[in-house]
Order: structure tokens, then C-alpha cells, then sequence
């Protein structure tokens, strides 16, 4: 990880940032202060030999960053730096960034592993956040005031009931565009602007009677002029007789609201929220500003994105014309004229040519400013219009960059409406501001969901297109266990009674997690072990506080994700340590890389397969990868000196498989002992139980293994052959499906008698009734998401495990999903 | 007098200190009215430290350490931006004497252009800017001249001096681009810059240690 020194005047201040920086990258950082002087009677000032101590203190091979205040610090810095000797010299970047904006932008990239140019990068970004709450200095290059007021001049009374809206705005800009004539219009003394323009003669926001000026300069002014009349007696194009209604100009897909008026998705993560729907479409996409050199292909890239648009548009307006007629396929119009308006896509250029803006940043800027424009207008016909250009800016986007890529910013506490949110987002949430989260498509175990529920956001998914009906702005409740969406506007009680609920909840949830760290003993006295799946040391830390008894299930291949390169074992060592850390000695099994499947991660070249599924997944690739796998060993190895740590093998279908697994393992352990570096030989070893393949051979297994853990969402979904994601389906992938209980019975009862411990950390373990199903089939160890810790707990204390297998003694006749429902509900 | 000696520079440095000392609170007088008020005690802060290595100092092995040494001492002990610029400068003063223990005018000459160099190449910033460079960019000239005008060491000292007074003197007027003063923008004309009026009495107390 790129190491920062933070180089200042005051000690306090440096140290302070550093405090700061350290918060933002939880410690993972090596970040070191140099400030002040060791001079009591004067302490204020910058001492090079500090500086270079600093550097040298915190060297690391991936780079150091330095960041500065004033003068001398800048000066005493570089001095630093010629000191140092050559080797670290050149991995030392002084950066001009912010000092305390850019140490902590600096530290959230580093931690994240991005390189040394990346760092300084963001911490020059550091700013941003600010500005944009603040707003920056807007130089506005376009609104020339003394362009206008030359020419002749013409005057037009605006004749139309609805006044200059979009589709007049359109026909207006069209008709100048005819005349080699330079136009400039105003209205009710505004600045004069382009009447060339489509955004600008838009936000003129010219209502019915007032009157219209327009200069004139050019040889077609008469043409011009009885143009202009002519439209005018048309009255702007709209029908006479002021009978008009202005249609909503994206008529809603049809929404499937259900009989009862609510909507209702598949629950994805508990809980129940009420607040602000921000739909994901608009305004919460943000773009960073992005330096690119290379502006030649920024520009080419941002003229490709606009073509492919405008020719997208301009086929949903003929689809548009002959589905509903001239009329609603105007509006793309007003789509059309945006998109080949020369004054926005000349500023857009400038900025990408002089600014050296990003493409991406630099359309979003423009767009951005003008949405905001149409936001601030009096009329609400064309305030609306702003949702039009925040599409068209957003499809341009997304031919730029793709949208999916876009962090997702709220800037006050809602629940965010998104098409579909990948895991990376969810995880980069600022869960103080998501109330929930509503998707339109995923399932029950995508990781998306599965990351929202141990992040402790109610989540609700699979709504298809009845998402449409949920309005930016509108105030929601929603239900995550019910996955019952409902609308203030339409069922103000039941939000009301969602409140009430929610309280009782929020009260209930402050009883049981008072009582989380307690051990869970039924009331016949059988105790269980209730541990914590995580992928991150933030989540580990949630699930100490929700008393975890351990982590049973450490995904670590968050880890690989959203980067370049595959993670150093020292940086993979530090991490891992921290999630020790974080579990204060508590044991920590750590499962290693699960690529493959829905989990795709770039640079490790896993070839394009027809059945990713089916393919190169888990063990089966690390088994192909030694070199990526053995960096993984050795620092789990590491680990294992000092914390209690166990390693799993994911996706293991043969016995083979753990064989060469371990094989490896002690060619690892080999080379440790000639490094005379110290490991556990007593750390245990286990694998995943979740190809089906493995029930049969377990005996087998058993002689080589320490323990079995089950995993219920890949073991549904190779038993059932039903592809976890697949919305269409997600009505009956289920892990309470008879012929999956049967097969947990079966590896729970294996494991016993070869006795071999076994748990399960599939999403099953966090359904309070399944948990006393498999505890009448034996299972005494779950590991499920933190938050959902204290409520297994309190699950467990109030039951009485010989009466579970009473109940459920049956088990083994159940023949349909809704008899195992009934059963345990 | 045709060489300064390595002692005579010991000499020197040992005067610096003391008018240092002696004009610390006008130093720092200066730096108050368009700095932050402390040149004054950061200069003697400096100095002072040079003063009491001065024995390790004198022990140099030659020319060239003794200012290395001495660039040293003041960049740990300075502080503010006159630390790196005149740690800097003393440093560099000594990089091109090699191992001589005694100089000649041209030997004086091309130090002091080094080591000017050095602070230029620190600060950035150029005659004009209102900082320690009108005096001492003006000094290097006269110094240039003199040599190729095979003046005496003295005479080339004297009129050193005197070049640099008047850089000194000229950083009244200007405004300030550099270093803390900047900030001040015009506000910054009519005072004199606190690091030039150091540097004017760096090299008077050269002239008078000499002659
Ligand atoms: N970039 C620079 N280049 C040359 N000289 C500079 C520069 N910045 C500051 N100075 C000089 O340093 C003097 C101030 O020194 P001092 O007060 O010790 O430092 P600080 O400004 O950090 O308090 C100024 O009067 C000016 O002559
Ligand atoms: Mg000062």
C-alpha cells in the first residue's frame, strides 16, 4: 500500500491529519506526521531531517506520498527527499493536494491498494467533496452579456396557453437554424442568449403573453422574420382553443401494483425503513473530476458516446411515432436538439481539450449545471424538462463510461431506487445516509444482498418494472422481511403503522443485542456457536459488536476485487489482521480465493465461459494458479503464528482436489521453515460443502480434513440446478426445498459419525426457523451476516432442542417447499 | 591579500552569529510586517547552533565540508523557509571547491554562484520577487565582474557589498511573489524583505571578516 507523510508547520495539525487519514483507512495505512520543530519556545516551522525520518519511517515499496502546507514545508520537503537514498528516493512523490482533504482521500485510495499515481490522484480530487457542497467558483463562459443587444430586432408575443415550452423551444431553435442569421433572444429583460441554442432558448421559461426579443445580425432577416410570424399565427405549434393537456412525456411502463395497492418485492435484508426514494437515474449519479492527458481520445470518446445516443434517440422517436404519434415523439425531439446543441458540446470540448477533463467529468459538468438550470425554472413545465436532460445526460454517460461504474452519492438519509447495485457500490455506501435499498432486479442471494445484510440496510429486490411507480422524492416505507413496499402518498396509515412497527423493532433489537456477547444455550442446556460471515475488517468489527462468536466464513475475495494487480501477501497479511484484530482473539476461519461464478475480477484472466458456473471457480482455479494461490497460503500461513485462524477451501467437488491443496500448503509451509518464519502447524484446514458431489464421499474427506462447512446458497443451486441470480427463478431457489434438507441431514449425520466438525454459513442460518429445524438434524454451529447475530441468539435461548426433534422428527417425508414452509414458519 | 583560509572562513561564520545576533529584532521587525515575525529568532536560532558546533565545525577536513556542515547545522536548526534556502546555499557554496583549504577570488566566486544556484533552484524565484535573491543574484554579478576585471579580493568584496545594499534596499518597492509575503500582494510594497536584509548582512560580515 502507498504509504502518506503528512508535512506541516504545527505538530498538532500534522499529527491531527494523520489522525484523520488513519480513521478514514481504519489503520490499514502507514501514514507518519512531520511537523514542528523540537524547539518548546518556538515549536512552529518545518525541519527537513523530521521529514526524511517520516519518509524513511514508513517506506514502502508501492510508493510514499507526501503532502504539505506552506513555504518552507514545500521547500524543507524536497530537501528531504534529495537526502534520502536513491532507492527510496524515487518511489517519493511530494504532492501539491490539499493537506487535509488530500491525506484523506489519500488514505481511503491507498487502502483500497490503488498505486502511487492513483493516490495522488485522489487526494488532488480531495477537494471536490467540498466544492460541491459548497459550490465552486462558476465561471459562466456562455452567457456573453454583450452579445446580444446588436442586430435588428424583432418582437413576438408568445400566443400558446403553455408558453415556451419544450416542443415551441425545439421548433423556435429549428426555425433560426434554417436562416444564416446569428439570433439572440430574450424575454421579460434576461440576459440575451443564442436563440441557436436549445438549452439556452429553454430556460428564457417565456410564459404565455410576454414578449419575445430577438436581434437580428445576418443577410436572411427577412426569411427570418415572416418565419417567425408564421409561427406565431400557428400559435407556436400547440392546438388552438386552449383545450391542450401536456401529456407526461415518459408515460411510465406499465406498473403491476398488486390488488392491495402496495408493491411487493422479494425481502432481501431486514428491517423496516422509512424515507426519501432517491431513484438512482438522476440525481445521485455522480461523476469525479478526472485529469486526462490524453484529450484527443477523451474527445473522440465523448463525440462517439453523443452519436450513438443521438442515433438511439432518434430511433425511439420513430418507434414513438408510429406507436402514439407525432406528438409524443416530439419529445425526443427536445432529446435530438440537446444532443447537437454546438454551444453545450463546444463547452464540453473546451473542457476536455484545456481543462484536460476526463470525457465522463466533463459532460457531466455541462449537464449537470443545466439540469440544475431547468431545476431553478419558474414554470413547472420546463422544471420538469430537467428530468429529460439528467436522462440524456445519464445515457450519455453510460455510453462513456457505463453507469454501473458510478459511485453512488446521497446527501441526505434516503432509500436509494436502483436498477441493480453490484457489491462494490453496496460496500462503498455511507451507511448513515441508505435508510434501504430497492432493486429492480437480483435475488434473495446475490452478493449485493448479501453485502446489504451484513452492512445492516433493510433491502428489498426482484421488483422488475413495478419500480417505475416509486417516484424520485416520494416518501416509501419499506418492510425488508415482508419485502412490502408502500407509498406515503397512497397508504399514509400504513406508514404510520410501519413506524410504530418500526419502533417496537428498533426496541426489541436494543433488548437482544444487550444480551449478543452472552454464549447461546437452549433452554434444554445444548449450547451453539453462532459465528459471523464478513468480507471486510469493517464487518468484522460489526460483528464483534453483535456478538459474534468468531468468524465462520471470511470471503477474501473482496480483496482481489476492483483493482489491477492481485494483492501482496503483505498487504493480504495486514488485512488480515486487522480482521483478527478486530474479533480479539476470537477464531477466524478464512476461506481463500473464491473467484469465478458471478465474481468475475479482470486481471486474472479467467477466459470467457459458457457456464461460469460450472467453470473455473474456487479451488479449481487456484489449483491452475499456484503462484496467486501459494501468496495466499503463505500469508495466511503468517497469520496463523499469531492468530487463531483456520483455512477453507471453497468449491471442492473431489477428494483430489484437497489433496493438491495441501500439497501446496506444505510446499508453502516448507519454504516458511527454510525462511525460518514462523507459522501454526496446528491451524486447521476445512472446506466448503457446497458442490453436491461431496456428500458421498465424505468419509473419504473426513481423513484429510478438520471440519465441513456447508454452504447453503451454492449447495441450493447446484442440488436444484437453478442459478442463484436468475430473477425468473428466484420464486423457488430456496434452500428449504425438501431434497436440500435431506442433503443437509445427510452431511450433518456424516460429519457426526466420522467426527468431523461441521457448520453451516449459508444465508439458511440466519432464518430463526430454520435454525431449530437444523438443530433438531444436529447442527450445533451457524455462521450467518452480524447484524442478524442477537436475534439468532434470542432464537436460540428460548428454544429446547429436544423438543425441535420431536417436532421435526418427519422431516424426511416433507415433499414440497411449502410443506417445509409451513413446517418451520 | 590574494586567498581567503579555511580559518578566515571559520571566522566568518563566527561573525554571522554575532550580527545576527545583533539585528535579530530588526530581522524580525521586518518579518513582522509582512511575514510572520519570526526571521529574527529563526536566523539566530541558526546560527547559534552554528556557534556552538563550532569546534566540530572548525575540525572540517576542508572547505567544502566545513560549508556542507554548516548547510546542515542550519537546516536542522532554522526552521522557517530561510532553513532549506540557506542550508541549502552553504551546501551547495561548498559542492565545487573540491578539497581546497584556501580559496582565490574566482574560487570565492564560483561557490557563492553555486550556492545561489541552490537557492534558486529551492525557492524558485527570481531577482524582483522580493526575497533573498535581489541581494544576493546582484552579489554573483559583482563578484563575475570583478573577476574579469582582475580586481583585488578586497576591492571585489567592497564592491560586493555595496551591490548588495542596494538589492536590499530595492526590495522596498517591489511586491512580493514569493514566500510568505506573497499573500500580502501589494500590501507587501514599502517594506523591506527580512531575508534580503539577512543575506545583505551575510555578506557584509564576509567583507569585514576579510578586509
Ligand atoms: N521561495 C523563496 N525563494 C527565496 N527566498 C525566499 C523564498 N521564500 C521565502 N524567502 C525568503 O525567506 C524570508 C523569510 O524567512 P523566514 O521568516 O525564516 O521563513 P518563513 O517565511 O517560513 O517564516 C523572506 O523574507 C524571503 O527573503
Ligand atoms: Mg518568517
Amino acid at each position: 500500500m502507498v504509504s502518506i507523510v503528512i508535512v506541516s508547520h504545527s505538530k498538532k495539525l500534522a499529527e491531527g491529519v494523520v489522525e484523520l487519514a488513519q480513521q478514514m483507512s481504519q489503520n490499514k495505512v502507514k501514514i507518519a506526521a512531520a511537523g514542528g520543530l523540537d524547539d518548546e519556545s518556538s515549536p512552529i516551522g518545518t525541519d527537513a531531517f523530521k521529514i526524511k525520518e517520516a519518509i524513511e519511517s514508513v517506506d514502502s515499496e508501492d510508493g510514499i506520498l507526501v503532502l504539505m502546507d506552506i513555504g518552507s514545508a514545500v521547500m524543507n520537503a524536497e530537501l528531504a527527499t534529495e537526502m534520502l537514498p536513491e532507492a527510496i528516493m524515487k518511489r517519493v512523490l511530494l504532492c501539491e493536494a490539499p493537506l487535509v482533504e488530500g491525506a484523506i482521500a489519500a488514505a481511503a485510495q491507498s487502502m483500497v491498494g490503488a498505486d502511487l499515481k492513483a493516490v495522488a490522484k485522489e487526494a488532488r480530487n480531495g477537494i471536490q467533496g467540498k466544492e460541491t457542497l459548497l459550490g465552486a467558483p462558476e465561471e459562466d463562459v456562455h452567457l456573453d452579456k454583450t452579445i446580444a443587444t446588436k442586430g435588428r430586432e424583432i418582437r413576438l408575443i408568445v400566443p400558446n396557453d403553455l408558453g415556451l415550452h419544450a416542443r415551441p423551444a425545439v421548433r423556435l431553435v429549428e426555425i433560426t437554424n434554417k436562416f444564416n442569421n446569428e439570433v439572440n433572444v430574450s424575454v421579460n429583460d434576461k440576459p440575451f442568449v443564442s436563440a441557436r441554442s436549445i438549452s439556452q432558448v429553454g430556460t428564457l421559461g417565456a410564459k404565455k403573453g410576454d414578449t419575445l426579443i430577438f436581434k437580428v445580425q445576418g443577410d436572411d432577416f427577412s426569411a427570418f422574420e415572416n418565419a417567425l410570424k408564421q409561427f406565431e399565427l400557428d400559435n407556436f405549434g400547440d392546438p388552438k382553443g386552449g383545450t391542450i393537456k401536456e401529456k407526461e412525456v415518459k408515460e411510465p411502463a406499465k406498473t403491476i401494483v398488486n390488488k392491495c395497492g402496495f408493491i411487493q418485492g422479494i425481502p432481501a435484508s431486514k428491517g423496516i425503513s422509512i424515507g426519501k426514494a432517491k431513484v438512482l437515474k438522476t440525481e445521485t449519479i455522480s461523476v469525479d473530476e478526472e485529469i486526462v492527458e490524453a484529450s484527443l481520445e477523451e474527445l473522440n470518446k465523448f463525440k462517439n458516446a453523443v452519436v450513438r445516443v443521438a442515433s438511439e434517440t432518434e430511433e425511439i422517436r420513430q418507434k414513438a411515432m408510429g406507436h402514439h404519434g407525432k406528438e409524443d415523439a416530439e419529445i425526443f425531439d427536445f432529446h435530438l436538439l440537446l444532443l447537437s446543441d454546438k454551444e453545450k458540446l463546444k463547452e464540453v470540448e473546451q473542457l476536455i481539450e484545456k481543462n484536460h477533463f476526463s470525457a465522463a467529468y466533463a459532460w457531466f459538468k455541462v449537464f449537470s449545471a443545466l439540469e440544475a438550470k431547468y431545476q431553478e425554472m419558474s414554470d413547472e413545465y420546463l422544471r420538469e424538462r430537467a428530468s429529460d436532460i439528467a436522462e440524456i445526460r445519464n445515457k450519455v454517460l453510460d455510453e462513456i463510461s457505463g453507469a454501473h461504474q458510478m459511485k453512488i452519492v446521497l446527501h441526505e438519509p434516503s432509500i436509494l431506487v436502483v436498477d441493480e447495485i453490484g457489491p462494490a457500490q453496496t460496500l462503498s455506501l455511507d451507511t448513515d445516509k441508505v435508510l434501504g435499498i430497492i432493486s429492480k432486479t437480483g435475488g434473495e442471494t446475490s452478493h449485493a444482498t448479501i453485502l446489504a445484510r451484513s452492512l445492516g440496510i433493510p433491502s428489498i429486490t426482484g421488483l422488475e418494472n413495478q419500480i417505475d411507480a416509486i417516484k424520485n422524492e416520494d416518501i416509501i416505507g419499506i418492510d425488508g422481511s415482508t419485502g412490502i413496499i408502500y407509498l406515503e402518498k397512497t397508504h399514509p396509515e400504513k406508514i404510520n403503522a410501519l413506524r410504530v412497527e418500526q419502533q417496537a423493532e428498533e426496541k426489541l433489537f436494543k433488548e437482544r443485542f444487550s444480551k449478543a456477547k452472552l454464549p447461546a444455550i437452549s433452554s434444554d442446556d445444548v449450547e451453539f456457536k453462532i459465528l459471523a460471515n464478513v468480507s471486510s475488517p469493517k464487518e468484522a468489527k460489526i460483528a464483534y459488536t453483535n456478538g459474534a462468536d468468531g468468524i465462520g466464513l471470511y470471503r477474501t475475495e473482496f480483496l482481489y476485487m476492483n483493482r489491477e494487480t492481485p494483492p501482496k501477501e503483505e498487504e493480504q497479511y495486514e488485512i488480515y489482521k486487522q480482521v483478527c484484530e478486530n474479533m480479539h482473539g476470537l477464531p477466524v476461519t478464512i476461506r481463500t480465493l473464491d473467484v469465478g461464478g458471478d465474481k468475475p475480477i479482470p486481471y486474472l484472466g479467467i477466459p470467457e465461459e459458457s457456464n461460469p458456473f460450472l467453470g473455473l471457480r474456487g479451488i479449481r482455479y487456484c489449483l491452475q494458479n499456484t503462484e496467486i494461490f501459494k501468496t495466499q497460503l503463505r500469508a495466511l500461513c503468517r497469520i496463523s503464528a499469531d492468530y487463531n485462524i483456520r483455512i477453507m477451501y471453497p468449491m471442492v467437488g473431489m477428494l483430489e482436489e484437497v489433496l493438491a491443496a495441501n500439497t501446496l500448503l506444505a510446499e508453502v509451509r516448507y519454504e516458511l521453515d527454510q525462511e525460518n518464519i514462523a507459522y501454526s502447524k496446528a491451524m486447521e484446514i476445512g472446506i466448503m460443502v457446497e458442490v453436491p458431489s461431496v456428500t458421498f464421499i465424505l468419509p473419504q474427506l473426513a481423513k484429510y480434513l478438520d471440519f465441513l462447512s456447508i454452504g447453503t446458497n451454492d449447495l441450493t443451486q447446484y442440488l436444484l440446478a437453478m442459478d442463484r441470480e436468475n430473477t425468473l427463478l428466484s420464486k423457488n431457489y430456496s434452500a428449504l426445498h425438501p431434497s436440500v434438507i435431506n442433503a443437509l441431514s445427510k452431511i450433518i449425520d456424516g460429519a457426526n459419525k466420522e467426527g468431523i466438525e461441521v457448520s453451516l454459513c449459508g444465508e439458511l442460518a440466519s432464518n430463526p426457523g430454520a435454525t431449530a429445524l437444523l438443530s433438531a438434524l444436529g447442527l450445533r454451529k451457524y455462521s450467518m451476516s452480524g447484524p442478524v447475530i442477537p436475534r439468532i441468539k434470542d432464537a436460540i435461548r428460548n428454544m429446547d432442542v429436544s423438543n425441535n426433534k420431536e417436532e421435526f422428527k418427519g422431516f424426511a417425508e416433507w415433499s414440497t417447499l411449502d410443506m417445509v414452509k409451513k413446517a418451520i414458519s | 591579500m590574494v586567498t581567503i583560509k579555511q580559518t578566515q572562513l571559520i571566522e566568518w561564520l563566527k561573525n554571522i552569529t554575532l550580527v545576527i545576533r545583533e539585528n535579530k529584532d530588526i530581522l524580525t521587525a521586518l518579518d513582522s510586517e509582512i511575514g510572520d515575525a519570526d526571521h529574527g529568532f529563526n536566523m539566530e536560532r541558526g546560527f547559534n547552533k552554528v556557534s556552538e558546533k563550532i569546534d566540530e565545525l572548525s575540525r572540517s577536513q576542508d572547505i567544502a565540508m566545513l560549508m556542507k556542515n554548516t548547510g546542515m547545522t542550519l537546516i536542522s536548526s532554522i526552521g522557517g523557509a530561510s532553513g532549506p534556502l540557506y542550508g541549502t546555499f552553504f551546501m551547495q557554496a561548498g559542492a565545487v571547491l573540491g578539497d581546497k583549504t584556501e580559496i582565490t577570488l574566482t574560487d570565492l566566486k564560483n561557490s557563492i554562484e553555486n550556492g545561489v544556484k541552490g537557492v534558486k533552484d529551492r525557492g524558485r524565484a527570481s531577482v524582483g520577487d522580493k526575497t533573498m535573491i535581489d541581494v544576493l543574484e546582484p552579489a554573483v554579478q559583482s563578484l563575475s565582474e570583478s573577476v574579469g576585471e582582475n580586481l583585488s579580493l578586497e576591492q571585489a568584496l567592497s564592491n560586493m557589498v555595496d551591490v548588495a545594499k542596494n538589492g536590499m534596499k530595492s526590495t522596498i518597492d517591489m511586491i512580493a511573489k514569493k514566500g510568505r509575503a506573497s499573500y500580502l500582494g501589494e500590501r507587501s510594497i514599502g517594506h523591506q524583505d527580512a531575508g534580503a536584509t539577512s543575506s545583505y548582512l551575510i555578506l557584509k560580515a564576509l567583507k569585514e571578516t576579510i578586509n
